[in-house]
């Protein structure tokens, strides 16, 4: 059973208002090394550099979209076991797909509670502390 | 700030908002300029979309149906699904428009949405969606259709029984590019210890220091200590260890050497040793999972397109620019539509795998630039940055003191010192300057609500209007930047209810249809100048002449410049259009306009050019906070007057002093009289008249262009003040538009021209007791 406050996460959005809701609501579920990242570009250069157990990521971002981070990561062998969650906005059935073809670990649709983040962690880590 | 973490977010969401909207609106109007380049097409609906998403987490259910059925028809228009054709643009605009007064209203900072329109608007995009609305009761429909999308139901993904249930299996072909987890090719470089000693080590007497003394035979060791373990004082238990120290050897020795170094107390601590490994910087802790791990998702293994060879990783520089060339060249194949995503077969396009010395592909290099340029911005409380620009005009005043408190002890003959004082005031009107920056703010943000006034009003007078702005990055003081808004908004108006003509009659005078305006900011001999020129039937100066005779402004004997006529509009009471149109009337004039602008210590002008059109141009300081001053004596008082409003200075000779009716006295000046205000008396310091002999007379001119002479006893210099408000640390006076400090520390004021002007005259003419020193 992994400690929430073990898992170092990236938070990958666009905007600063879901990177703070994210991070707000992962600090409740107990997470305490948080990174962020306006983009998927700059969040594959920081995790490289940076590695982090979890990227939380929006999908529809400038530079570099989700999809495509989720690319570069699992097609770099060091960081390619990094575990991500893809935000979307909608249930979009084929984005989903394709996250899943592109190895996403899980998602989760916006707008989403404390509660609904921390399953999906469970979901990938098994229960936390 | 708010307890609540949430609360504070929604004040960064809603700023977001402003910039989101923003970008929207800059964004529509390039495509309606015929830039329907996919990725203005995207960042529109990226927008729309992160106004849609944040709204959601704060429940804001009116904005978020609205910007999902904007949202839903920006996604056809994204697919290529719909053409980006005019109408649909001009409706993308108007559609702004609303989602702009629906992020205002959710924000309590606008009135409620005008339901009617929103809906209006709503069934407009529908229509352009779906080729109808999706629903004639209001809400309801779309309400529905924003369920569905929004998956308010959780859609809980068990990744392993993805190919059955509720998704269709997926028929696309296996991964290419995930190559096989092999934490291969990395160098170790050394070791990372993590120690938590237990309390029994200290008490078998053993010692972090030696350990680490130890460790640093085997080579150079960096250690940081965690004491966020130690509690406060009083539950402080002395015989508790708290500390966790991170130690990292740099040295690829063999594992057995370090476990060597902690042998004897390895019991009695919890210790973590970990390679280091070239390639990434840092070694992530291992969260004890089994396998947090990669789906099954038929992994290939195909080569992997992106495999770094050794020396690569090796230098620690991972090929980053090669990564993100290949994930965006996935990611512009998907926005094109170009299917597969994936290619199975062969990894083509990338360059033989990816070696150093090609480390940067043109693309690659192109974006990095970009990310590189990017400024990298804070937010901070403007209270902090008023506070700082508080401190830094105390510490002018301070310097202005020492310096003169210097001269004054005859210290500044000494060179060392005065040199020491040049030096520090250089460096004061640097930090001053510096400061003054931060508070600057392009003028865009005023620029950028400009194309839907201007659409509003095209639509209301019926006239076809174009929008140029130009100069949107120049930057002002944001107190300046706020008021600018509403004169530029009214002249703006004028500039189109007045200036441009009717298509018809444009088309009659052999213009194009459509009329065209522009806005442009600029830099000019340290003010910021704003033009608004449009390419109308400019001035009607015959008719101006006329209404201001009518008025009673002027004398039909009078004798004026074009542009002393054309400048008339400014004047109180002034109102061409003859009856006050919905746009640019509601009982301001021009006047307004030009008394705001001057409230700003600004001026205002007009140039015309009958058939071809107008231009106004404001000029306006930088900065509200210092001010170019007279400094003037009156009585035993020092007082200041701001500079712009002083035309000349001059010492009065007896005989063109005269009064009016035995009562008000006025001062010959180049041919013309004009009122003489004693300034001390006026001001109340002083009860008998000042003496004309020693005394000095500004001649000045209020924001109105009526020009008065300001008796005083003396002019000491012209001097750059801070301005400090009266207001807030007293209470407003007559006549006293401010207060500064002076260099020797007493408090001026400085005067209200305007006032003084008004009240002086008054006091003039009730008492007609000005001594007349002949």
């Amino acid at each position: 059973m992994p400690a929430a406050s073990a898992i170092r996460t990236l938070i990958v959005d666009d905007q600063l208002t879901m990177r703070a809701l994210i991070r707000t609501s992962l600090q409740q579920i107990g997470v305490r090394e948080i990174e962020e990242a306006p983009d998927g570009e700059a969040a594959l250069r920081s995790i490289i550099t940076k590695p982090v157990h979890l990227v939380i990521s929006d999908f529809n971002m400038p530079n570099l979209d989700g999809l495509g981070l989720l690319r570069g990561i699992r097609a770099h062998p060091p960081i390619a076991k990094t575990a991500f969650i893809m935000l979307t906005g909608r249930a979009d059935r084929e984005l989903v797909q394709r996250a899943v073809q592109y190895g996403v670990n899980n998602y989760l649709v916006k707008p989403f509670t404390t509660q609904q983040l921390k399953e999906k962690l469970e979901a990938v880590f098994g229960p936390l502390q | 700030m708010s307890d609540d973490p949430f609360e504070a977010i929604k004040v960064t969401f809603f700023q977001e908002c402003e910039e989101l909207l923003g970008d929207l609106e800059t964004n529509l109007l390039a495509l309606e300029s015929g830039d329907t380049d996919i990725e203005t097409i995207n960042a529109c609906f990226r927008a729309v979309h992160s106004v849609k998403g944040g709204a959601g987490a704060f429940g804001l259910e009116d904005l978020v149906r609205f910007a999902h059925v904007f949202e839903t028809l920006m996604d056809e228009l994204r697919s290529g699904r719909k053409p980006v054709d005019d109408i649909t643009v001009r409706t993308l605009l108007r559609a702004s428009d609303v989602l702009n007064d629906h992020v205002s209203a959710a924000r309590g900072a606008g009135p409620a949405v005008d339901a009617e329109r929103s809906q209006a608007l709503i069934a407009e995009l529908e229509t352009l969606t779906h080729g109808a609305p999706v629903s004639a009761a209001p809400g309801a429909g779309t309400a529905s259709a924003g369920e569905d999308d929004f998956g308010f139901t959780p859609l809980t993904l068990a990744l392993d029984d993805l190919g059955g249930g509720e998704l269709p299996p997926l028929d696309l072909p296996p991964l290419a590019f995930i190559a096989p987890y092999a934490p291969a090719n990395q160098e170790q470089t050394g070791w990372k210890i993590v120690f938590r000693p237990h309390p029994r080590l200290y008490a078998n007497a053993n010692e972090t220091g030696l350990l680490i003394r130890e460790l640093g035979r085997l080579g150079p060791v960096t250690v940081e200590m965690d004491d966020s373990g130690v509690p406060l004082l009083d539950a402080l238990e002395p015989n508790d260890s708290h500390l966790v120290w991170t130690m990292t050897l740099d040295a690829a020795v063999p594992e057995i050497d370090v476990r060597d170094v902690f042998d004897f107390v390895e019991t009695d601590c919890d210790l973590n040793i970990t390679p280091i490994m070239s390639g990434a910087a840092e070694v992530l802790p291992d969260l004890g999972l089994p396998d947090i791990g990669l789906p099954e998702l038929g992994v290939s293994d195909l080569a992997d397109p992106l495999e770094l060879p050794a020396a690569d990783a090796s230098a620690g520089e991972v090929d980053i620019a090669a990564l993100v060339a290949l994930a965006q060249a996935d990611t512009a194949a998907r926005l094109n539509g170009e299917a597969p995503p994936l290619e199975v077969v062969s990894p083509a396009p990338q360059p033989q795998a990816a070696p150093v010395a090609a480390r940067t592909p043109p693309a690659a290099a192109a974006s990095q630039g970009a990310a590189t340029q990017a400024p990298v911005t804070i937010r901070v409380d403007l209270e902090r940055v008023d506070r700082l620009i508080n401190a830094v005009g105390e510490l002018v005043i301070q310097q202005a003191m020492l310096a003169q408190r210097v001269y004054e002890s005859g210290l500044a003959r000494s060179s060392d010192i005065s040199l020491g004082l040049e030096d520090l005031e250089l460096l004061t009107r640097e930090i001053q300057d510096s400061v003054m920056a931060i508070r600057a703010q392009p003028v865009k943000s005023v620029f950028q609500r400009m194309p839907r006034l201007v659409r509003e009003v095209a639509d209301m007078t019926g006239k076809r209007v174009k929008l140029i702005t130009a100069g949107e990055d120049t930057e002002v003081d944001k107190t300046v930047v706020e008021r600018l808004a509403e004169p530029i908004t009214h002249m703006l108006r004028n500039a189109i209810d007045h200036g441009l003509e009717t298509p018809q009659e444009r088309e009659a005078a052999g213009k194009p249809a459509e009329g065209t305006v522009k806005l442009a900011a600029l830099h000019r001999s340290g003010r910021i100048v704003i033009e608004i020129s449009d390419d109308g039937k400019g001035i009607n100066r015959q008719r101006v002449r006329a209404i201001a005779e009518e008025r009673g402004l002027i004398t039909p004997e009078q004798v004026l410049t074009d542009d002393e006529v054309d400048n008339l509009i400014f004047l109180p009471g002034f109102s061409t259009a003859k009856e006050i149109t919905d746009v640019s009337g509601r009982g301001v004039g021009m006047d307004v306009v030009r008394r705001s602008i001057q409230s700003l210590g600004g001026r205002i002008s007009i140039s015309s050019n009958p058939g071809k059109g107008s231009t106004f141009s404001m000029s306006l300081p930088l900065t509200l906070a210092v001010l170019d001053g007279m400094v003037v004596g009156a009585a035993d008082q020092t007082l200041v007057a701001p500079l712009a409003a002083i035309v000349e200075s001059l010492t009065p000779k007896p005989e063109d002093i005269h009064l009016v009716g035995g009562v008000d006295p006025v001062l010959m000046f180049r041919d013309e009289f004009v009122p003489l205000i004693d300034v001390a008396r006026s001001m109340g310091f002083r009860d008998v008249p000042t003496e004309l002999r020693g005394g000095v007379v500004m001649i000045v001119e209020t924001e109105a262009g009526q020009r008065a002479g300001l008796l005083v006893d003396a002019i000491h210099g012209q001097r750059q003040v801070v301005i400090k408000s009266l207001e807030t640390n007293y209470r407003h006076v007559e006549g006293v538009a401010a207060a500064t400090i002076l260099g020797d520390g007493r408090v001026a004021l400085i005067l209200d021209i305007d006032a003084l002007v008004t009240t002086g005259r008054r006091r003039n003419s009730t008492r007609s007791d000005l001594k007349m020193a002949s």
